[in-house]
């Protein structure tokens, strides 16, 4: 693969955006991307565009990639919908990465959109629990709160992880997003704050789960001819890679996808855990968030309440996790969030993160997961992108 | 003995289905040995295709458990989900129906089979809290 560099970036407001369809969301990303890029709409030459809820959400069921670059001006060009569950922004990424690192194009969109709010609660569960297996759990009243409900009472049993170390993830996310602009939730919780919230799936509570959103995100890849002069705000794609799980008699402490895609990242990217500055990953539940620590490699396994405790991954600490405010806090539009992830990286990277800025960052980590099938990650997306120009 | 459609035969040893007997079918591999549930087409560990169906047993421990809250309403919420851990080395999904006991992760269960909820009758397996041996 021949260097791909991320050159332009953009993200809508994340939460509850009346008025304004997926396509056209996904135009004001697409847009809002290439005047970052200082691109035009004749320079791409390829788009995905990630999105899980299409047709439920949103009356677009199919072609929405087409619908939304229409909107921006930009037709003609070959576009694909794709789609992973809650990683199809990332698996859209990886696309265009592919597609460029490949030398078959020298500019790519990755867009992502969602537009899911607005449902009644049983449609919203339906929705969701179609990244399960519909031929068991999901005929069994599963829903991704139970999957994940589980896993902390396992973790718990088996690591002794306290209600309030869990709880502690949603705190540090919600503070964070209050330095985001466009985050869905402004506000501050306290760890009292989540345990009194209404159970959803014991042990977890209602402010442990991250909500629906609607929102947009994009990113313009180059390579080749179109990366020949870059400006200091390019930032590299080091890796971008994707796994999938194992699914049997699964442990529910770990997740197969995200141990194999990290060790693939880091072996791609020449990187260690040690190495990564700012990470921002899948925290669709509070409990997820400090696995994701474990098989991240930034602490060892079951250690994940002690990482939160200490303050590491707070933005001042060592290794901050999710200083957007994660998909707790920033929102989760199912499409958009693994762009969402790149935003806040290519961000931080080149220093323009304001009041939440990472000091020094240098490498910055995505990790973004998708469907569960009996108990363990369908998908796991993880991108490593590192700051500096120089091919 | 419940009777009826059940809601995956897959599940259900075929010969024992046919006499209203419902026994868990594991898949085992002809080649390697494996032991998988539900049965597949092909073997998780070494693609193998030749899997024949085996008993399994109708007892185990709960490996993890929730109780959802916030759920599908035809389960009548809250309702518990869980994970069972099979002699046979199987850690197999289920709806739990704990009675009037409190669950707890390792406490020992037992296979039942009743229809899946108030909405659909369609029978299938659950496990509920057994006696401690």
């Amino acid at each position: 693969m021949r260097p791909v560099w991320v050159v332009g970036v953009s993200h809508t407001d994340f939460g509850v955006l009346k008025d304004i369809e997926a396509g056209a969301l996904g135009a004001r990303a697409a847009i809002d991307a290439l005047a970052d890029a200082g691109l035009t709409q004749r320079d791409i030459q390829v788009a995905y565009c990630g999105n899980a809820t299409g047709g439920i959400g949103d009356p677009q069921a199919n072609v929405l990639g087409q619908i939304a670059l229409r909107q921006a001006g930009i037709a003609g060009i070959p576009v694909m919908r794709v789609e992973n569950a809650c990683s199809s922004g990332s698996c859209a990424f990886r696309e265009s990465y592919m597609a460029v690192g490949s030398g078959m194009y020298d500019v790519a969109l990755a867009l992502g959109v969602e537009k899911m709010t607005g449902l009644g609660r049983d449609q919203t569960f339906d929705l969701l629990r179609r990244g399960s297996d519909t031929t068991l759990e999901g005929l069994m009243g599963i829903t991704f709160p139970g999957v994940f409900a589980m896993a902390a009472v396992r973790h718990m049993a088996q690591f002794g992880t306290t209600r309030e170390q869990i709880a502690r993830v949603a705190v540090k996310n919600h503070r964070n997003a209050v330095r985001n602009p466009h985050a869905h939730f402004h506000k501050e919780i306290s760890v009292a704050d989540v345990l009194a919230s209404p159970l959803v799936a014991e042990p977890l509570n209602l402010y442990d789960c991250c909500p629906t959103s609607d929102g947009a995100a994009a990113a313009i890849l180059v390579g080749g001819a179109a990366a020949r002069r870059l400006s200091r705000r390019a930032v590299r794609v080091a890796a971008s890679v994707l796994a999938s799980g194992t699914y049997e008699n699964p442990d529910l402490v770990s997740f197969q996808a995200s141990v194999r895609g990290a060790r693939e990242a880091y072996e791609r990217a020449g990187v260690s855990p040690g190495d990564v500055d700012l990470a921002e990953v899948h925290d669709c539940f509070t409990i997820a968030e400090i696995i994701h620590y474990e098989d991240l490699g930034l602490c060892a396994k079951g250690e994940g309440g002690g990482l939160i405790d200490s303050g590491a991954t707070e933005i001042g600490g060592p290794i901050p996790v999710n200083p957007s405010g994660g998909l707790k806090a920033k929102g989760h539009p199912v499409g958009a969030t693994g762009i969402s992830q790149i935003y806040e990286v290519v961000t931080q990277l080149r220093g323009e993160a304001g009041e939440r800025q990472v000091q020094g960052a240098r490498v910055g980590l995505t990790h973004c997961m998708g469907g569960f099938i009996n108990g363990d990650g369908a998908s796991c997306a993880i991108n490593i992108l590192i700051k500096g120009v120089g091919h | 003995m419940a009777t009826g459609a059940v809601l995956n035969s897959k599940w259900f040893l075929s010969d024992d289905l046919r006499l209203g007997v419902y026994t868990l079918a594991g898949g085992k591999c002809g080649s390697c040995g494996g032991l998988w549930f539900p049965v597949r087409m092909a073997c998780p560990s070494c693609g193998g295709t030749l899997i024949t169906e085996v008993p399994l047993s109708d007892s185990g421990r709960l490996y993890t458990f929730t109780w959802i809250h916030a759920g599908f309403q035809a389960f009548g919420p809250p309702y518990a989900i869980g994970y069972v851990d099979l002699p046979e080395g199987l850690r197999v999904f289920s709806l739990i129906k704990p009675g009037s006991r409190d669950l707890r992760v390792g406490m020992p269960v037992k296979m039942i089979i009743e229809p899946l909820n108030a909405e659909d009758g369609r029978l299938t397996y659950k496990f509920a809290p057994a006696e401690e041996s």
